[in-house]
């Protein structure tokens, strides 16, 4: 992946995540029933979202890194 | 042996080892003002991990958000939800500020933005919005310290007295090592938090629901609404969607400018340290879930505390759990009040000299000089943070969020002054100004139920682009290195 298709997925999973943290799409998730993993959906959501950041922040840190070590290179 | 005694010797021996730490970590480090306030810009990958993580695992984790999972349901789960996505900004502007932090000497974040924008009222202004989140935030640190000695030892040791004692140490290390007292202590702390946030919050669950299933189970099943977002107000009714989420918002903006949080760009040893300790940091939300089930844990529990942010030393208390166990968490209590209360003591000291006495006011110190001027500084305001902690009576969340209103009010100058060629100094502080009012009048007289720092946030970057857009430019943009 280049860093400029990087830093577009990045910024669209920031949108996405924001609204979903914040309003419309979490009401999807308000409900607590059914529990998922023992836990109200709501709260399951947001742990998947922080979960999800790690992983998308991970894999654009490597993208750019390699492509940093390419320059420097 | 009773009780108390055990409480208070498991205490001690905390408040020992966290001074022993502290007082060893200042070896090696330069006598110089970039020494003592950024550690000589050599903080490695785990100390940032740490420092940055167990700055928001204050007084608020183990007591506020407890308080706000067993009085007001789902509305505490925005607490994970503006820390997941509000570090993000710093990997961008964390190495662009580290990179100039080297290139001019700059190690706090207003010397940055004035020094960039020209502008030397605008460091005092930054300076000021800092100390005015400051000084409540360590008052709360402190408060929620003595609070917690208060209620475990029975109103042996008394809330004024507890603060005191634990503040001491904290001035001690922070006096003697700077930085690094604060970046090993936090250390130590985390782990110590993490182990323990864990421990209690699946024991608490399985003792007094048989396991965290059947808790949200049985909670669900006895008041269905309590775990709906957006969850409840404190007085009972329904929490409104727009609050949630521009409390999320506002929360998730003005994160990664605390000053204390940004200063750390100018202490990591490399770009590299900082884009990895961002990349890591969401993983810190899996130990604030657990402090979340605590909270849940004391719902129908019999007798109610008097008030929400007791929940966990009241549940603690009456369970007749072992004094050593209770000593354990009273010493994670304080851990949490500690790590966070020492970067704000030790970052408000050196903002009061750099930004307000050295940039503000345009006079020189020597390094020696600012070094001594910052030790001095720790007193008054811990002073100052301590009366307000003893006299006020402070509601510990509510407090929080006030707290990141002005704050949030930093970002746009910030970002300005970092992204934005055409951004002035006269824009940056007419927004800063008008934006920290609006926020401070909205939050006292309530208009809209939004947060207030969101129109704070609107008020700021439209002075700041329209102002900044008339011109002219003005000021020398990059100052001599120091």
């Amino acid at each position: 992946m280049t860093p400029r298709r990087a830093h577009l997925a990045l910024g669209l999973f920031v949108l996405v995540a924001m609204l979903s943290l914040t309003w419309p799409l979490s009401v999807w998730f308000a409900e607590p029933l059914p529990l998922v993993l023992g836990l109200p959906r709501g709260l399951f959501t947001i742990c998947c979202w922080a979960a999800a950041t790690f992983v998308a922040l991970l894999a654009y840190d490597r993208v750019l890194s390699k492509d940093r070590e390419q320059e420097d290179a | 042996m009773s009780a108390d005694i055990q409480i208070m010797g498991v205490v001690g021996l905390y408040l020992a080892l966290s001074l022993f730490v502290g007082l060893r970590a200042g070896k090696g480090v330069s006598d110089s003002a970039t020494g003592f306030v950024v550690g000589d810009r050599a903080m490695g990958g785990v100390l940032m991990y740490f420092v940055t993580g167990a700055t928001i695992f204050s007084a608020f984790a183990f007591l506020g958000a407890p308080g706000w999972a067993w009085s007001r349901g789902a509305a505490a789960f925005h607490i994970l939800a503006f820390g997941i996505l509000g570090f993000i900004p710093f990997y961008f502007i964390g190495p662009a500020a580290s990179r100039l932090g080297r290139k001019h000497g700059f190690v706090t974040q207003a010397e940055l933005v004035a020094a960039r924008l020209g502008s030397r009222p605008l460091a005092l202004v930054m300076a000021l919005v800092s100390l005015l989140a400051f000084i409540p935030y360590l008052a709360l640190q402190m408060r929620g310290s003595g609070h917690v000695l208060e209620v475990l030892t029975r109103g042996a040791i008394p809330m004024q007295w507890g603060a005191a004692l634990v503040y001491g140490v904290v001035l001690l290390y922070v006096w003697r090592s700077g930085v690094m007292g604060v970046g090993w202590t936090n250390t130590l702390q985390g782990l110590f938090m993490m182990v323990l946030a864990w421990t209690l919050g699946l024991y608490l669950p399985y003792a007094l629901h048989g396991g965290v299933g059947p808790m949200f189970a049985k909670i669900a099943e006895r008041d269905p609404g309590f775990l709906t977002l957006p969850g409840r107000t404190p007085d009972g009714g329904d929490w409104s969607w727009s609050s949630y989420a521009s409390s999320v918002f506002v929360m998730a903006v003005g994160f990664s400018f605390w000053p204390h949080l940004f200063q750390k760009a100018f202490a990591a040893k490399s770009e590299r340290v900082l884009r990895r300790t961002v990349v890591l940091y969401p993983t810190f939300q899996f130990f604030l879930l657990p402090i979340l089930f605590i909270g849940f844990a004391g719902v129908g529990f019999d007798p109610p505390p008097e008030q929400a942010d007791q929940i966990l030393p009241h549940l603690l208390l009456h369970m007749d759990l072992p004094a050593l166990v209770v000593g354990l968490f009273c010493a994670g209590a304080l851990a949490a009040s500690m790590s966070s209360g020492d970067a704000i003591l030790h970052s408000a000291a050196s903002i009061v000299v750099r930004d307000g006495w050295i940039v503000g006011f345009g006079r020189s110190l020597s390094p020696n000089a600012e070094r001594r001027a910052v030790r001095l500084m720790l007193l008054p305001l811990l002073l100052v943070s301590y009366l307000v902690a003893a006299v006020f009576p402070v509601d510990i969340v509510g407090l929080l969020s006030y707290a990141y209103g002005p704050v949030g009010q930093l970002a746009p100058p910030v970002l300005a002054a970092l992204f934005w060629s055409k951004a002035t100094g006269r824009g940056a502080l007419a927004g800063l100004v008008v934006g920290s009012m609006v926020t401070i009048w909205f939050s006292r007289f309530p208009l809209w139920p939004v947060h207030a720092g969101l129109l704070g946030l609107v008020a700021n970057v439209l002075l700041l682009v329209s102002i900044s857009l008339l011109g002219p430019h003005w000021g020398e943009r990059f100052p001599r290195k120091r």
